[in-house]
């Protein structure tokens, strides 16, 4: 799995990026593309991302066997980050969560798919059963692009989350299966 | 947690419907022996349905390795020093979930119908009111329909079933019922029985 990367990609406009696993020197880049997002889009992350210390623990606690984080580079310069998070034990030990992030400016080139594309073939080699993702029922692309990607929507929970503005939002929770390949979708 | 100090709170000492004196107190590093105790009398039938294999000895010592009230608080119910029940609320310091709690409760099953679960639910309700909490979520396997009508009592409502979703401790496939409660709106009765 690992022997994947590091592995180059073009994204639709032609850009050429580069896909590999973090490391532990990637510390400072990665600071520096969190400090990019949009602040309405660092509300979706787990951690507070704003703080060196939150990126630091990552450093510290790096284990791809519990996030695999993997980025997407341009010219040296973090421009996408997708993790895949497992848990060793208990009932979730066959799930494997995603979550994504895009640096603003390579949104819409493909990038968000190609990068989710990889964890599911990274997640089908460690025998992971089941991708989840969570989003807002207010992030349109997104929901229609995971669903292009074979997501199918399992559950929402009725104004659950807030937003930045404290506005509630409806929690949109997509799942896919890696043992069997969906239908694909027509437009 | 907020002003109050939550370890200030505790110990606490209450009476159940059967005249059991329970003390119910935080989690610290000295509840290692007692926990392992406390989850070895669970029988294995219930020990699948939680959400951590606890018959695993690094799963208990994770938990104490990581104490943080904030983020896990771990209330305890203890009879003559024996642990009986352990109740746990879950937080987010930042986020999309921050105003969201999560809760997670097992008792001793000879403690079971005596109100002792209620209680340590009604105690983790008013820990998440006075932390500003505005949700508490519960998530549990449909089959235990007992803990998802006790939850109902104090007004959690089912909002999601994820159908076949979590994968029991013998590997079956089961549904996961989850339930919210709009602290606002918790019935905070002075007895129920589990």
């Amino acid at each position: 799995m690992i022997k994947r990367y590091p592995k180059r990609a073009k994204l639709r406009d032609g850009t050429q990026v580069s896909l590999r696993l973090m490391v532990k020197k990637d510390q400072h880049a990665l600071y520096e593309f969190f400090q990019r997002v949009p602040k309405e889009d660092r509300l979706f992350l787990r951690d507070d991302v704003s703080k060196p210390a939150t990126i630091q623990s990552w450093v510290d606690e790096l284990d791809y066997e519990r996030v695999l984080p993997l980025l997407a580079l341009v010219d040296g310069r973090v421009v996408g980050d997708a993790t895949l998070h497992r848990r060793r034990l208990g009932w979730t030990r066959h799930l494997g969560k995603v979550r994504l992030v895009i640096d603003s400016q390579y949104r819409q080139k493909g990038l968000g798919s190609l990068l989710v594309k990889e964890l599911i073939e990274i997640g089908k080699g460690l025998k992971v059963e089941r991708l989840v993702v969570e989003l807002t029922g207010s992030q349109r692309a997104a929901l229609a692009a995971f669903r292009h990607l074979g997501f199918e929507r399992a559950a929402v929970l009725y104004r659950h989350v807030k937003d930045r503005a404290g506005r509630p939002q409806d929690l949109v929770i997509l799942i896919r299966d890696l043992d069997e390949e969906p239908e694909p979708i027509s437009f | 947690m907020s002003e109050k100090r939550i370890e200030d709170q505790y110990p606490k000492t209450t009476v159940l419907k059967d005249g059991t004196k329970v003390v119910l107190k935080t989690m610290t590093h000295n509840d290692q022996e007692g926990l392992r105790e406390f989850f070895a009398r669970i029988q294995e039938e219930d020990r699948k349905f939680l959400k951590h294999d606890v018959s695993k000895r690094e799963v208990i010592d994770a938990w104490l390795k990581d104490i943080n009230y904030g983020r896990v608080l771990p209330l305890l119910a203890e009879v003559n020093g024996k642990i009986v029940g352990d109740a746990t609320l879950h937080r987010r310091s930042s986020g999309w979930l921050k105003h969201v709690g999560e809760v997670r409760l097992i008792v001793d099953p000879a403690y079971r119908r005596k109100g002792l679960g209620s209680h340590m639910l009604e105690e983790l309700i008013l820990i998440a009111a006075d932390a500003g909490l505005e949700k508490l979520v519960a998530e549990i396997v449909a089959e235990e329909t007992a803990a998802i009508r006790a939850f109902r009592r104090f007004n959690f409502e089912q909002v999601a079933v994820l159908p076949g979703i979590v994968k029991d401790q013998g590997g079956r496939y089961q549904d996961l019922v989850v339930m919210v409660l709009d602290v606002s709106t918790a019935l905070l009765p002075d007895w129920y029985y589990f």
